[in-house]
């Protein structure tokens, strides 16, 4: 499959007054024409800076301190401010996690997608009338003629997350950056949703980076994952592979520690807290609180090992030198 | 069921509603009727909006009920000053950012519920139990001195759940304690509560939107929708073989973190959104998103009836 866009070694920190905080640590991965990557982590992992990255929304005290983003054939790191503002809405058009502080309240739904219609096509008046309409008719808003003189106030959250998606597909993009579309809604309308990204992705053969902290979402929507924790990815797979064959013992935390509706055993939780990453540790960022965790964890930053075909995964134990000594070091 | 603990009568809250936009009554709460039985948990779900959080507040006449009763160990105490029964009846709240006062140390915090109900003979006495409480849910003596900005979310958690332990109660109703916490974190809280019944003999009632969380963690499961309880099974029961089209759909809904190919299920995806609260469909209330809803279901209003021993529902067509 031919890549669209390629995330080459990205390093990108916030300078604070407290220090440096490295987000995104030496991260790189993928993504195919038409294809859904999941991208999950806990919040401070460094999903949605990278997504920023991409959209060239990184602002100061965050700055990009290596690497690369290539987005179709273009490096992104390197664009000029004009450059980046011709690629956001027309190449990638990005939906955010709070539908509720997204939307201008004082300008009507017709308004605020119309202005990225004047902007892409210079559509004015009927013509503008008659293509958001379509738009809303897309993500199935009914009586869309009515809904374009409303006010967001009018719209209950699913139907703004619906909205925020019409305007997001406007620009006709060739991505769609979805950042926890649906964390701020109830199941049976993040059902719908989901759903209609998953059409509208087979339809207009859009890639789509789908951003979220729930497991269950990333299995029934995605086509591969990355799993990424204190600004490293930790594992990265195809989607199937990674629910019936996950490596990194993180990886297979989380999957333990979400209960589960056809079993009632325990849960068994990660212990510990999340890093802090002002003053990452040396190693391993999961060391500490990892169950398997030897000698080297706490001192050498993992590489990336194979464990098949398109499945690596970040984690000393499935290094060929660590096997070796296994049983000598363990620490835990 | 063993013995009754908690117990509502119709317990009704309704908000009258009136500004530049709209005016009307909510009725946020519309007539609830359950039992919590001793060391029971009892969850109850719901989509943001069916009342299942003002439920449990109006339980703790955190604010008055409209309408209707609620028992404790088979005494009224809708009516009365509750001050005693506060001491019986705690809440551990869903955001722990905002239900802890930023300017208060975590000794403070945890100490305030020992002071008003006046829990300690001496200062001595009101440290040590603070210490207890701290490292009973897994914080330290360092931690007392400090303010709540210093801690992650799952650690703000702790600190709620120690304050609501502070006065040794018999129920706590947890309302979403865990859905603003991270993946990994969540089952740490969920672990620690369930510590905490069999360690104190607690009852539970287990407020989420988080069903398989829900069904982890209750013995009996409640579905709410727009202030009516729909439909009440235990847990295992209730997932099994869901009666309410609602609960149905709810329960197909779920994302499950399993490869593709291993679920067989089929997705249930409802049309429409969820009414306003202002204007309830007539009848019953789901039936405008039903897809079984046929012309009776605006007619009658559902009552919740016995289908099978212990599996409640309110649909009218099974």
């Amino acid at each position: 499959m031919e890549n669209l866009l390629e995330i080459k070694h990205l390093k990108v920190s916030f300078f604070t007054p407290a220090g440096e905080v490295k987000a995104v640590n030496d991260i790189s991965y993928t993504l195919g024409k038409g294809e859904i990557l999941g991208v999950v982590g806990e919040s401070g992992s460094g999903k949605s800076v990278t997504a920023s990255t991409v959209m060239g929304l990184v602002e100061s005290p965050g700055r990009i301190v290596g690497g690369s983003v290539i987005f179709d054939g273009k490096d992104v790191t390197k664009m000029s401010k004009q450059e980046i503002r011709s690629l956001r809405g027309r190449e990638i058009g990005m939906i955010f996690q709070d539908p509720m502080t997204s939307l201008n309240p004082v300008y009507t739904i017709g308004a605020q997608i119309k202005e990225g219609l004047k902007l892409y096509y210079g559509l004015k008046g009927k013509e503008a009338d008659k293509k958001a309409i379509e738009l809303l008719k897309l993500v199935s808003i009914n009586e869309p003629e009515r809904r374009l003189k409303q006010y967001p106030h009018e719209f209950s959250g699913g139907m703004r997350q619906r909205v925020m998606i019409a305007m997001a597909l406007a620009g006709n993009p060739k991505m769609l950056i979805a950042d926890e579309p649906t964390t701020a809604l109830d199941v049976t309308i993040q059902a719908q949703i989901l759903e209609i990204i998953k059409e509208l992705q087979k339809k207009i053969n859009m890639s789509v980076m789908l951003i979220t902290h729930d497991l269950g979402i990333v299995a029934d929507k995605a086509d591969k994952v990355v799993v990424m924790y204190g600004g490293r990815i930790v594992e990265s797979a195809p989607c199937e592979e990674i629910f019936r064959n996950p490596a990194h013992p993180y990886t297979i935390g989380l999957l333990n520690s979400i209960p589960k509706l056809d079993s009632s055993d325990p849960l068994v939780p990660i212990e510990g807290t999340p890093i802090d990453l002002l003053n990452p540790p040396k190693g391993c960022p999961f060391a500490q609180r990892c169950q398997k965790c030897m000698k080297v964890c706490l001192s050498h930053m993992p590489p990336y090992t194979k464990i098949s075909e398109n499945h690596e995964s970040a984690c000393w134990l499935h290094d060929p030198r660590a096997k070796a000594a296994a049983g000598k070091e363990a620490v835990k | 069921m063993s013995e009754e603990l908690i117990r509502t009568e119709g317990l009704k809250q309704y908000f009258h509603v009136k500004n530049n936009f709209s005016r009307g009554v909510v009725k946020a709460v519309d007539g609830i009727s359950l039992s919590i039985a001793k060391g029971e948990t009892l969850g109850l779900v719901g989509e943001s909006g069916c009342g299942k959080s003002t439920f449990g507040r109006t339980l703790l006449r955190l604010i008055e009920p409209t309408d209707g009763k609620i028992f404790y160990e088979g005494k009224d105490v809708t009516k009365g000053d509750f001050t005693p029964y506060r001491r019986k009846m705690q809440i551990i709240f869903q955001d722990p950012y905002a239900s802890l006062d930023p300017r208060m140390t975590v000794a403070d915090i945890v100490g305030e519920p020992l002071d008003i109900h006046k829990l300690y003979k001496n200062k001595k006495e009101r440290k040590e139990r603070i210490m207890e409480l701290l490292r009973m849910v897994g914080l330290n003596s360092d931690h007392a001195q400090r303010f709540p900005h210093e801690f992650s979310g799952g650690q703000r958690q702790r600190i709620g759940i120690a304050r609501a332990l502070a006065v040794q109660p018999s129920f706590v109703v947890c309302d979403e304690p865990v859905s603003a916490l991270d993946v990994s974190i969540q089952a740490q809280i969920i672990n620690m509560l369930e510590e905490m019944q069999k360690k104190l003999k607690l009852t539970y009632l287990f407020i989420a939107h988080d069903l398989s969380v829900v069904k982890h963690i209750s013995d009996r499961v409640g579905v709410m929708y727009l202030g009516s309880l729909v439909e009440l099974a235990p847990s295992d029961e209730l997932y099994r073989n869901p009666i309410h089209p609602y609960t149905q759909a709810l329960i197909s809904a779920i994302p499950i973190a399993k490869p593709k190919s291993e679920i067989t299920t089929k997705r249930q995806i409802l049309k429409g959104e969820i009414p306003s609260p202002l204007n309830p469909p007539s009848g019953c209330k789901f039936r405008t998103r039903c897809p079984m809803a046929k012309p009776e279901c605006a007619e009658v209003v559902p009552q919740l009836h016995e289908v099978m021993p212990g599996h409640y529902s309110s649909c009218i067509l099974k």
